[in-house]
């Protein structure tokens, strides 16, 4: 995961849908030696579920008020 | 942190918010024609007429958007499914609405038989939502402070209709009700009504507008100290306590703390940009504001100033906010729906026409200053109903334009 290619994504000031849709697209484009870092103003609780479909990874870097940070990456098989 | 196991799939079907919502918006016409009729005559808020009245608006036309909305958003937000809830939803609806109307039969004749059956209905309807929504949110893991609100708003609405009933039975029977009616007016409109928008804030506020989050010590302690507040005033109302001005001033500083704070975040959001909805909720947490500021002056200076306190909260805070919250709920839910249905040409600008949205508000916010005039020069009561009847008939037609629409795309597959 360290050495794959960093990709980051901050929706924090766009309004509900929109970051999901935006995160939605880019784990759809994500690749293998991706790591896509991706950044909001809260948790995003709609993504885990769509993460958990498709078989991502994901690391909680950052679970704060007003901030919230994870990598999300393909699990290299 | 924890996960949510939601799908798509949990959600109810779209036909159930969106009915619930089409039924409050005939209600909220059906309110316009009863004061066209009734409000020459009222001279107080214990008044049949106005009782009757004042349950259209909040049973017809509150109510059903709200629990419209939370069969929608605890699955949504809290990630917690209700069991069977396209029966429980329909009957719920079903009670509700022969509550409701038996409720304003039996003012508008004075007849008791039709004030006791809604009671039986009503208790069904309310007690029954109240009850079941309580335990399907007492079974999420993540205890968040919207979730402690919800529920302490769930026990509130439970404990605000049996007094209501008691209040209803008893009445005209030799006991003095009036102190129990205090009581339920109290509890549903802080305990249920404010409790639960203040839940809702918490979630929609950041979310949609682009705000930092509320902070910690109204997401936190509001709730209970508002429970705390209306606990002691109940008991002091029913027994004529000299504690009670006191309990409601504190009810109303609280208040006004909390719609202080929306505004302020509101005012300070990421992207200021302008719309109708956002427009709602600043014009709602003023008129929130002004309403606490004026039930404090009223408690403390003996002035009368009811129905002034019943227009500025009832129309201006309350009706605004959940009419506002329908123009972002409803396009919103369009969307979802259909997204979940991989119909990917749903746009959420679309589902309800812009201009629409901005004639019906600014008819509203006339017709609320008409409301206002009418205090001073009663004829004015004439040309306010007439701009609110025209605005609620928009506002029905816009919700029923999206029901359409999803119609129309749904069509698509």
């Amino acid at each position: 995961m360290n050495s794959n290619k960093p990709i980051i994504l901050d929706v924090s000031e766009l309004e509900a849908p929109y970051p999901l849709l935006k995160a939605l697209e880019a784990i759809h484009e994500l690749k293998n030696d991706e790591t896509l870092t991706f950044i909001h103003r809260m948790s995003p609780c709609k993504l885990f579920e769509a993460l958990e479909k498709n078989s991502l990874e994901y690391k909680v870097i950052k679970d704060e008020e007003n901030y919230f940070e994870m990598k999300i990456y393909k699990v290299t098989k | 942190m924890k996960m949510q196991g939601l799908s798509l799939d949990q959600a109810p079907p779209y036909k159930i918010p969106m009915i619930y919502y089409i039924i409050a918006s005939f209600y909220l016409i059906s309110f316009c024609f009863s004061i066209l009729s009734y409000a020459n005559g009222i001279e107080s808020r214990y008044y049949y007429e106005s009782i009757a009245i004042t349950h259209i608006l909040t049973l017809g036309f509150f109510t059903h958007v709200m629990i419209g909305s939370l069969f929608q958003m605890i699955p949504v937000i809290i990630g917690i499914a209700y069991k069977k809830v396209n029966i429980q939803a329909i009957l719920v609806l079903l009670f509700l609405n022969i509550g409701t109307i038996c409720f304003i039969t039996g003012f508008l004749t004075s007849k008791k038989i039709f004030m006791h059956l809604s009671s039986l209905f009503l208790i069904l309807a309310l007690v029954f939502f109240a009850v079941s929504t309580f335990f399907t949110i007492l079974k999420t893991e993540d205890k968040n402070p919207t979730v402690k609100t919800f529920i302490t708003a769930l026990s509130f609405l439970f404990f605000g209709v049996i007094l209501g009933i008691i209040t209803l039975i008893n009445h005209g029977s030799g006991f003095t009700s009036k102190n129990f009616a205090d009581v339920h007016i109290s509890i549903i409109f802080f305990g249920w009504l404010i409790m639960l928008i203040s839940g809702v804030s918490y979630k929609v506020v950041p979310m949609f507008y682009v705000t930092k989050e509320y902070p910690l010590f109204i997401k936190n302690h509001f709730y209970w100290i508002i429970s705390l507040i209306l606990i002691f005033l109940s008991l002091f109302i029913i027994t004529d306590s000299k504690f009670v001005p006191l309990f409601k001033t504190l009810l109303a500083v609280f208040t006004l703390i909390f719609s202080l704070t929306t505004l302020h975040l509101l005012k300070n959001r990421k992207r200021p940009r302008r719309d109708t909805t956002i427009n709602l909720w600043y014009f709602a947490m003023i008129n929130l504001s002004f309403a606490s500021v004026f039930w404090i002056i009223s408690i403390w200076i003996k002035v009368e100033i009811d129905f002034l306190i019943s227009i500025v909260f009832g129309l201006g805070f309350a009706y605004s906010l959940i009419n506002g919250m329908l123009y972002k709920i409803v396009p919103f839910l369009t969307w979802f729906h259909l997204s979940s249905k991989m119909i990917f040409d749903a746009e959420m600008s679309q589902v309800i026409q812009n201009n629409y949205m901005k004639l019906q508000y600014n008819i509203f916010i006339v017709s609320y200053f008409m409301f206002l005039l009418s205090l001073l020069f009663k004829s004015f009561i004439y040309v306010a109903i007439v701009l609110f009847l025209i605005s609620s008939l928009i506002l029905c037609y816009n919700i029923i334009s999206a029901y359409t629409y999803y119609k129309r795309l749904n069509k698509t597959i």
